[in-house]
């Protein structure tokens, strides 16, 4: 369950990071050819590391469950304080103006 | 008041690990290669390229199909091909020129390619064709697909615009040749102009260093069929048009974002292929670097008993194997030993508890603290609400 979560929820952020870049990348690809090939070859090398990973990851013996316990923890780690202190934050603004 | 919101910090040291994980696995490829191979691991370094990927435009302007072309040598696999068609075309100074390459159903895969421009017909300006040639790539084709391989003609005219080219495709005689199209397009446009040509075919041995441009009698002109490519684009050659182009193209594509953001339909879509076909969706660049570490947790997941097949082009593995496959065996081979010997098994199995184990009671113990440190007024930057 928290498996297929995480799955949904990262792949509604790529979504709406990609909406949000979309208009970008027309721009940079319009006007700056050359900055769009240079993305690319980024992009192509991502892309040509990634098959590498799950292929170690089998050989270092990773086990399912820690891997999702694993991204769990850090996603967990890495946004709820950010969360809590953006709450924070607002119920003191309310407080400084609310007398 | 005192603001000072704690940011979260970048895990670095785990991108550090991964990277030395990474970098170990390839000297291991690497000895692999040496181990398996009669030579050394070889690069020709002049030849090895990135592979291409996500053609920036596609609007062609026209295409003219070469249905009469067929030719069969009888050692086919033995040669390459080499296309070659005159241009009358006015090619303008400092514009981008794509060609297009699609090959129809029943092209076999790994296609290497490439091709160039040149002003004269003499073979040493043919034999700087392949080891110039700004796009070299191989690509897999669907037997029952019509493909489609894009590639850029990334030519600037420094000098002087030119009339007349004459451009080559090379490649591998496995395609084809009855369902090849070559489509023309450019950044911009161009008032009218004419692609004339005859299409001859030029063989050459795979031994490109021995052959490869030398002899001249070993060229044909088996073909002669006279093309004639009329481009119908009415609007103007100037740059202002190029730049209004551009821009109507980024206005279009900007409205129809604007018509997702506002779509307020009700569909009866239970949204199910947002979550299942992103990996469908072509990500620009950016998006693709950015959502890199999300990308890759999802194709952790996926992660399969398959071989790691590499396909690496231009790369000598042995003395007579140049672009072949390299095939990694799987961790499966490994599981599946345990599986037969029960010793072996307990043994894989204690390392992964004790190694994984040992791992998650770190990483709980980090968290603990983590939620220790939100309840802890002294280590917190934000002032402590008045609740």
């Amino acid at each position: 369950m928290i498996q297929s979560l995480l799955n949904g929820i990262f792949n509604l952020i790529i979504n709406l990071i990609n909406l949000l870049l979309t208009p970008i990348n027309n721009l940079i690809a319009q006007y700056l050819p050359s900055v769009d090939s240079a993305l690319t070859y980024i992009s192509n090398a991502i892309t040509f590391v990634k098959q590498f990973l799950s292929f170690i990851c089998g050989w270092l013996l990773v086990p399912q469950w820690f891997l999702t316990t694993a991204v769990a923890v850090l996603t967990f780690k890495y946004t709820v304080p950010l969360l809590v202190s953006t709450i924070k934050l607002a119920v003191k603004w309310y407080h400084q103006l609310v007398p | 008041m005192k603001v000072n919101i704690r940011l979260m910090s970048f895990p670095y040291r785990w991108f550090k690990k991964i990277f030395i994980v990474l970098g170990l696995a390839f000297l291991l490829f690497l000895i692999f290669c040496k181990q398996n191979g009669a030579n050394a691991l070889t690069v020709d370094s002049a030849r090895m390229q990135v592979k291409w990927t996500n053609p920036s435009r596609t609007d062609s302007l026209t295409s003219f199909t070469s249905d009469n072309i067929s030719f069969s040598p009888s050692n086919e696999n033995q040669w390459w091909y080499a296309l070659r068609f005159q241009t009358n075309y006015h090619y303008l100074t400092g514009v981008k020129y794509t060609i297009k390459l699609r090959f129809g159903a029943g092209a076999s895969s790994g296609i290497p390619f490439g091709y160039n421009e040149y002003n004269t017909m003499d073979d040493k300006t043919l034999k700087a064709i392949y080891y110039s040639s700004s796009l070299y790539g191989s690509t897999t084709l669907d037997q029952n697909v019509r493909s489609e391989i894009v590639s850029n003609f990334n030519y600037s005219f420094t000098q002087y615009n030119q009339y007349q080219k004459y451009l080559v495709l090379t490649f591998t005689p496995i395609v084809d040749l009855s369902r090849l199209d070559f489509i023309i397009t450019y950044y911009g446009s161009i008032s009218s102009s004419n692609l004339n040509g005859d299409i001859g075919y030029r063989i050459w041995n795979n031994n490109l260093s021995a052959n490869w441009g030398i002899s001249s009698n070993i060229y044909q002109t088996k073909l002669n069929t006279s093309l004639t490519l009329t481009v119908s684009d009415t609007s103007s050659g100037t740059d202002t048009t190029i730049i209004e182009n551009n821009t109507q193209t980024i206005i279009d594509n900007t409205t129809k974002t604007n018509e997702i953001l506002t779509d307020d339909s009700v569909s009866s879509d239970t949204g199910t292929s947002f979550f299942n076909d992103f990996h469908e969706q072509n990500l620009g660049n950016l998006t693709n670097i950015i959502t890199m570490p999300l990308q890759l947790y999802s194709d952790i997941q996926l992660g399969s008993c398959d071989n790691l097949t590499l396909h690496f082009n231009n790369v000598r593995v042995s003395s007579s194997n140049i672009n072949k496959n390299v095939n990694l065996p799987s961790v499966c081979i490994l599981k599946q030993h345990a599986q037969s010997q029960t010793s072996f098994n307990l043994v894989i199995t204690t390392i992964q508890y004790l190694v994984y184990g040992f791992a998650s009671f770190r990483l709980l113990k980090s968290l603990f603290n983590t939620i220790q440190d939100l309840f802890d007024p002294t280590n917190d930057k934000v002032e402590v609400a008045d609740l």
